[in-house]
């Protein structure tokens, strides 16, 4: 047995690592690690690792001799590395980055979206259609945030309350993401939910309400406004295949 | 407490496997490319005459604009340069030159750059003079053996190290993979736990002072570890904090030299090499950066 995992274990390592990649594209999970654009290479660089990995393990199984045992003081530490963060994957079912990433990568006046397949406008004829990154892109566009009193919204993100935030006030959250979850940063509207329960950190929830000029919850040292949600309703709902916003 | 703890652990987990997944796809590419490359191209080159040392310099710095390898592939690349024995200023020219030229950076930079075309020119210019400038300065640095790892000096010497047909490619496929992976998981370890302490409004409040905002960006490039094709992105993300300058810190430091990067590096390169490749190209990138700051923009 220990001769058989010294002959295949660089071939076993290989085919897990792309076995791994695999299944995260098969779970759908791998848009909580990486860029939706990146799929593709993600896929041909997987299968090509299971591809000469499976030809490698054939030709140790087919041929008696045994395989040259290169590097066999590193051999094991090497093994370590490659193996631990597998197990750690398989121990922490994998979600995306939540609220304790919020507060390390949130920066002022910055945000990873470019927005530039949106064709999102300020006169569109149905504002509900427009997704999270689209009213985050138009307000940091528009000057006059009254332009967008009254008008109704229907958005989706994680909750972050922090102990700043007034007692019904919450930031719906996302992450931008422009590569892979390493260079996500947050973005996020402020909510107001007049409602008994409290919305816990993460709770993913789908808010429909009316927007309104408030002041600045993240800002209160400076006085300043912002745009929020005036919530009328909203509902829990299950971590979206794909969370991050481009 | 418990729920904060877990959820360090899962994002942790998260960042730390993005940049394994983002690699993966390049690592595999570039070592296909570099034994493809062993196997059929250095065989024929031994039998050219070599080039004059700057000719050759020169001439490395721009075969990076044809090979679309970014840094996690074009260290695999390198390291089969040299064990083929192209001279070790070449493989160090055409190693930091590389993933800035390629054709998908250089169009993901004007992608995200449209409205200031100057920060393209300027990437590929900076990235072309500061590869010359280390490759000459290694041509000129007496004990080059001292620069490559051991195991690396071994397997130049071994006379039978080239692959003779694609079965040898299938076979040392896996062995490279796995020596290039056991680096990039401690280096993408490293990025995260920094990524993890290090607030990012802290490097962004620093960065708005004019004299520290090159070395901010250029430390930012360096723990960030990302891939040199969307790196415009992210910098372009940044565009309203810092001045053009760093963000061009940014844009050429970052594909050269990398938490992740430098593990890797460490395949190929002794300690002493690495520190002093790290420390030019910094001196390099930060006094280019800082004057662009005063005089152009």
């Amino acid at each position: 047995m220990k001769k058989l995992l010294e002959k295949i274990w660089q071939p076993f390592i290989v085919i897990a690592y792309s076995g791994t990649v695999i299944y995260l594209h098969l779970s759908r999970k791998i848009l909580f690690f990486i860029h939706s654009d990146y799929q593709l290479w993600s896929i041909i660089g997987s299968s090509l690792l299971l591809i000469t990995g499976t030809i490698k393990l054939i030709q140790i199984l087919s041929t008696k001799q045994k395989e040259p045992f290169i590097h066999s003081k590193n051999s094991l530490k090497i093994f370590i590395i490659c193996l631990l963060p597998l197990i750690s994957l398989f121990i922490l079912d994998p979600k995306p980055l939540s609220s304790s990433s919020y507060l390390l990568r949130t920066s002022n006046n910055q945000t990873n979206i470019n927005n530039k397949n949106s064709k999102v406008s300020l006169f569109s004829f149905n504002p509900e259609a427009r997704s999270f990154a689209d009213w985050y892109y138009l307000f940091h566009q528009t000057s006059n945030l009254k332009t967008f009193e009254g008008m109704k919204a229907k958005i989706t993100g994680f909750v972050v309350k922090s102990e700043n935030l007034p007692e019904n006030t919450y930031l719906l959250t996302r992450f931008t993401i422009s590569c892979c979850s390493a260079d996500a940063t947050p973005i996020s509207i402020p909510i107001e939910i007049n409602s008994p329960i409290k919305l816990k950190n993460n709770d993913w929830i789908e808010v429909n309400g009316t927007l309104a000029v408030i002041s600045d919850p993240e800002n209160k040292e400076v006085e300043s406004q912002t745009i929020g949600v005036k919530v009328t309703n909203y509902q829990l709902i299950q971590i979206p295949e794909n969370p991050y916003v481009y | 407490m418990d729920e904060i703890i877990k959820n360090y652990l899962s994002d942790g987990t998260i960042i730390f496997w993005s940049i394994i997944i983002q690699a993966i796809p390049f690592l595999v590419i570039g070592i296909i490319i570099a034994l493809l490359a062993e196997w059929h191209f250095f065989k024929k080159q031994t039998h050219k005459p070599n080039d004059s040392n700057l000719k050759g310099i020169v001439k490395m710095s721009f075969i990076g604009m044809i090979l679309p390898v970014c840094e996690c592939g074009n260290i695999p690349l390198v390291k089969k340069m040299i064990e083929n024995r192209v001279k070790l200023q070449y493989a160090i020219t055409f190693l930091f030159a590389a993933p800035a030229l390629n054709p998908l950076v250089i169009l993901s930079t004007w992608s995200a750059f449209r409205s200031n075309p100057s920060i393209v020119f300027w990437r590929i210019t900076l990235t072309i003079f500061i590869a010359i400038i280390l490759g000459i300065v290694f041509s000129l640095y007496p004990e080059k053996a001292e620069l490559i790892t051991k195991s690396l000096k071994e397997k130049i010497n071994c006379e039978k190290n080239t692959s003779k047909n694609l079965k040898d490619i299938f076979k040392k496929f896996c062995q490279e993979f796995i020596e290039m992976l056991a680096i990039l998981i401690v280096g993408a370890f490293i990025a995260t736990i920094i990524q993890l302490v290090i607030p990012r409004e802290f490097i962004s409040t620093v960065g708005r002072e004019p004299v520290l905002s090159s070395i901010v960006m250029i430390l930012f490039a360096f723990i960030l570890s990302v891939c040199a094709n969307v790196d415009a992105f992210i910098a372009l993300s940044y565009s309203n904090l810092f001045s053009a300058g760093s963000l061009l810190a940014f844009l050429v430091f970052g594909p050269m030299i990398d938490l992740k990067n430098v593990f890797l590096m460490k395949n190929i390169f002794s300690h002493k090499a690495i520190v002093m490749m790290s420390f030019l190209i910094f001196i390099l990138v930060f006094f280019s950066s800082s004057l662009l700051n005063i005089f152009i923009y």
